[in-house]
């Protein structure tokens, strides 16, 4: 980056009554990127998109805007475009007069708008529906207006809460796939906001995740996925394995862990020193059946239940010495030995690597 | 409706019949009396007759009336759906206990008996000297008005998704076009509600004006008081079946906005 | 949680204002210093209230009063329950004609109701023409001027406020409950009594109330329809302050009509909301 950052956020703080909705929330944005900020209900992340908008007030910290702090504007001077869980469009104005509204309140000449707006629903594919009414349109029609709607005078940044919630899953690849677009096409810098987590990983640069009001990693999708930095990450972005272990020494960029009968390789980390405790995060699907050898870690256990997820097979194993250990694998019936039944005994391997190892107490 | 296992019996529903016949039939009977070719309140007995209806028309009386009337009605609606609505939108961002408080007191004038009220405004004319003008009596009205006026907007204001206000700031609209391209236009069914039943408070009060009015201020329903207790000349029933015709117009009126509202 | 809070309280009082301001010099200060007068005038001390116990004068005014009030709501409150459930449980047409029968009576003025009256029941009313025509009665009856009168025209205007508080009430009864009480083999009546009725029972509480509110400060009906032969307070305290004038004793009985009607407003909070209940008519 060479420029100041699109948007730079610093130490963001609100207060309701005793209770922080945000604590000390950092970010710094890039010009056209594609930021998710991803939490359960509850953890703030609406609340900083409100800040953003200017909608909510900070107690303290600082918005800046390409390097124009921005924290005491109005809403309307920010000029961010945003689109709503539920679209919240102007339900006595048309298809058409609810894009060109941000147009009008810039004072742009009549010929303008008209045609800005006639290109805009052609580009959402709503040409010839500019005369009805938003409750005459269907979801994904009132989702596309409140797109255009948003982009229509070329905002700074486009703030998206949670817009895609109340669409069905059909619908919602198409509009995700819409939105990729428009952030490729126009360049325009996303702040997007969700619960879900197939969503942020699908469809960001950068996922900021949040939990009781604080920014708790962010990163790229696969940054997170693969190297979680807390326990709360790690189960809340898919699914892991949690071992507890103990270190018994260090070697270079590996460490070995002591867990039951079994000593384990994993990439080590910089507390990571002999004699403390860690654990291990694995996800289920880096477990292979049956494989072993130089780079591998294997142990073996008895597989408790089985459960056909379409296109894997969840397998619920009992490791001693580790616990119940689950395991994805590709549902082909015609591997070799096909796939162990419950009662079975299993041998499982995954490479040194293919674990992530969290060293401090939890903190969140 | 319901299952028919909920439908009323024969005799509740001839009870709720009977009420309702009592409660229209009379408003009716007038429409005869005022037809009527006689010089007393009576039915017609050779024929129908306008004259009552051409001597309200004629008697400069009664035209004084009704343009006295309908002159302060409008513009005590004016006066109290202008303060009632900024009253009604001031609440609403307020909310809390300030804007509960501030409702109950804001509904005290329609719901102390208006004589009380009356004796008030009456002391406060003679002192002020406005007694017997149109400032006063349009003021006393205004007052009287703004109660339904807060009620029916925050009413509609309940039912305002604040997001759509949010929505237009993000946009670019400042707080005064927020208003008037979207607050207003979006509860305006709640606005004239509001300014309908003001205007009907205006238009039928009695007490106040008895108090506070004379000689040169003579509303309507001043008019038809002392119709009443002079000589009940039919030329009344010819008021009355219009007052009942108007009354069914904005109740119908008023009818249509809920349903948009709603 | 509250969004656009910058200024809003600000502005929300700002806004709030001018009305405030009115309401205060136009009307809370107003009435404040009559009230008080029944303190001061003609000589401070509480005169004015030892008249309640020793005037014949306002104990027969209260005492018509508190009559009329009484009979008007025991007949008002029935016919109201009676219409309102018919609207909540009946066939849509008898709901249409009731809804109507209910709603225009209340955009109808009180003082063209009370002409309308006049014009049936005055001595030579059309209700007297009718019994006399049919023969039934030889000499007119008196049915105005007279606590009939009044309690007749009292009972028309009063109706349509008895049902309002019971439509709504009624309308939020989960009427799945009296097809269970059915199911389970109580009797029509039985399901009724032991369900509906019940369930229905703040309605009634507060369509009593607003009748009693209504009727007890109400001027132009009783002065109508009783002709100055039957006189409630209202009407009296009129007759204090434009005849004679006597502001003290005027204002000691708005104090008094003040204070029933807050009394009274404030039970009718206990059992009823009045949020809501859309104001039909004043």
């Amino acid at each position: 980056m060479t420029d100041a950052p699109a948007l730079s956020v610093r130490g963001l703080t609100k207060r309701y009554r005793a209770v922080a909705a945000v604590a000390d929330f950092n970010i710094d944005i890039a010009a056209g990127e594609f930021v998710t900020l991803l939490g359960p209900s509850g953890s703030g992340k609406s609340t900083v998109l409100s800040m953003i908008a200017g909608f909510t007030r900070p107690d303290s910290g600082s918005i800046r805007l390409r390097g124009t702090d921005i924290t005491g504007w109005s809403p309307e001077r920010r000029a961010f475009g945003m689109v709503y869980q539920g679209y919240a469009l102007f339900p006595h104005m048309s298809v058409g007069e609810n894009v060109a509204f941000g147009l009008r309140m810039r004072g742009r000449p009549k010929a303008d708008i008209a045609a800005r707006v006639a290109s805009l629903l052609g580009r959402v594919r709503l040409t010839g529906l500019e005369d009805r009414l938003p409750r005459q349109l269907s979801g994904g029609q009132q989702q596309r207006v409140a797109l255009a709607r948003a982009i229509a005078f070329e905002p700074n940044l486009l703030l998206l809460d949670e817009p895609l919630s109340a669409l069905d899953r059909q619908l919602r690849a198409d509009v995700q796939r819409e939105l990729r677009e428009l952030n490729r096409d126009l360049g325009l810098t996303f702040i997007f906001v969700t619960h879900d987590q197939d969503e942020a990983l699908s469809l960001s640069d950068r996922v900021a995740v949040m939990n009781e009001g604080r920014l708790i990693q962010i990163g790229t999708p696969d940054a997170l996925y693969e190297r979680p930095a807390s326990r709360f990450i790690a189960g809340f972005l898919g699914q892991s394995n949690f071992i507890e272990a103990m270190v018994e020494e260090r070697r270079g960029a590996e460490i070995a862990v002591r867990c039951g009968p079994w000593r384990l390789i994993a990439p080590a980390t910089s507390s990571a020193a002999a004699g403390s405790a860690v654990t291990l995060v694995l996800r289920p699907e880096r477990i292979e059946p049956g494989r072993s050898g130089a780079g591998w870690n294997s142990v073996t256990g008895i597989v408790v239940a089985r459960s056909y997820l379409g296109a894997s097979i969840g397998l619920d194993v009992q490791v001693e010495g580790i616990g119940p250990v689950l395991v994805t694998v590709p549902a082909w019936s015609g591997g070799p030995g096909g796939v162990p039944m419950p009662g079975e005994p299993i041998a499982l391997g995954w490479p040194h690597h293919a674990a992530s190892v969290l060293t401090e107490a939890e903190p969140a | 409706m319901n299952g028919a296992l909920l439908h009323p019996s024969r005799g509740v529903r001839a009870l709720a019949a009977a009420a309702a016949l009592f409660l229209l039939a009379p408003l009716l009977v007038v429409v005869p009396i005022s037809l009527t070719d006689q010089t007393y309140l009576s039915l017609p007995q050779e024929g129908v007759s306008l004259a009552h209806y051409q001597a309200l028309w004629t008697d400069p009386e009664w035209l004084s009336a009704f343009g006295q009337s309908a002159w302060i009605a409008c513009v005590a609606t004016l006066l109290a759906t202008s303060a009632g609505t900024f009253c009604a939108l001031g609440c609403w961002r307020l909310g809390g206990r300030l804007s509960a408080g501030i409702r109950a007191l804001m509904v005290l004038p329609a719901v102390i008996p208006p004589v009380v009220y009356a004796l008030g405004i009456y002391r406060l004319w003679i002192d002020l000297k406005l007694l017997d003008t149109y400032t006063g009596v349009i003021i006393a009205h205004g007052l009287m008005g703004m109660p339904y006026v807060l009620i029916t907007v925050s009413a509609a204001l309940s039912g305002f998704d604040r997001r759509l206000e949010e929505a237009a700031a993000g946009l670019g609209a400042g707080p005064v076009r927020r208003l008037r391209f979207i607050v207003l236009p979006i509860i305006a069914p709640g606005i004239v509600s509001g300014a309908l039943l003001a205007f009907m408070t205006s238009w039928d009060e009695l007490i106040v004006v008895l108090f506070i009015a004379s000689r040169r201020i003579v509303t309507l329903p001043r008019q038809i008081w002392d119709g009443i207790n002079d000589d009940l000349d039919p030329s009344i029933a010819a008021v009355a079946v219009l007052l009942i015709a108007l009354s069914a117009a904005l109740l119908l009126a008023d009818q249509m906005l809920r349903r948009r509202a709603a | 949680m509250r969004r656009l809070s910058a200024s809003t309280k600000v502005a929300g009082l700002a806004l709030a204002a001018p009305a405030l301001l009115m309401l205060l010099a136009f009307y809370l200060v107003p009435v404040g210093r009559v009230l008080a007068l029944s303190f001061t005038d003609p000589r401070p001390g509480l005169d004015n209230y030892a008249l309640l116990f020793t005037s014949s004068a306002i104990q027969a005014v209260l005492l018509a009063t508190v009559r009329i009030c009484l009979i008007t709501t025991a007949i008002a409150v029935p016919l109201g329950y009676a219409m309102a459930y018919v609207i909540v449980t009946g066939s849509q047409r008898m709901r249409t004609f009731l809804l109507f029968g209910v709603l225009l009576p209340l955009w109808v003025s009180a003082l063209a109701r009370s002409f309308v009256w006049v014009t049936l029941l005055q001595r030579r009313g059309l209700i007297n023409q009718w019994l006399q025509g049919a023969g039934l009665i030889d000499e007119p009856l008196p049915l105005i001027w007279n606590q009939f009168g009044v309690v007749v025209g009292m009972v028309h205007y009063m109706i349509p406020y008895a049902a309002l508080p019971l439509i709504a009430v009624m309308s939020g009864i989960d009427l799945k409950l009296v097809e269970a009480a059915r199911g389970m083999g109580a009797s029509k009546g039985r399901a009724f009594r032991a369900v509906f009725l019940p369930l229905s029972m703040p309605g009634i509480a507060a369509s009593a109330l607003l009748v009693l509110i209504l009727t007890f400060g109400f001027y132009t009906t009783p002065a109508i329809l009783g002709g100055g032969r039957v006189m409630m307070i209202a009407q009296y305290i009129t007759t204090q302050i434009l005849v004679l004038p006597r502001w003290g004793v005027g204002a000691m009985l708005a104090v008094l009509l003040v204070a029933v009607t807050v009394a009274l407003l404030g039970l009718l909070a206990r059992f009823f909301d009045p949020a809501h209940m859309r104001p039909e008519r004043p």
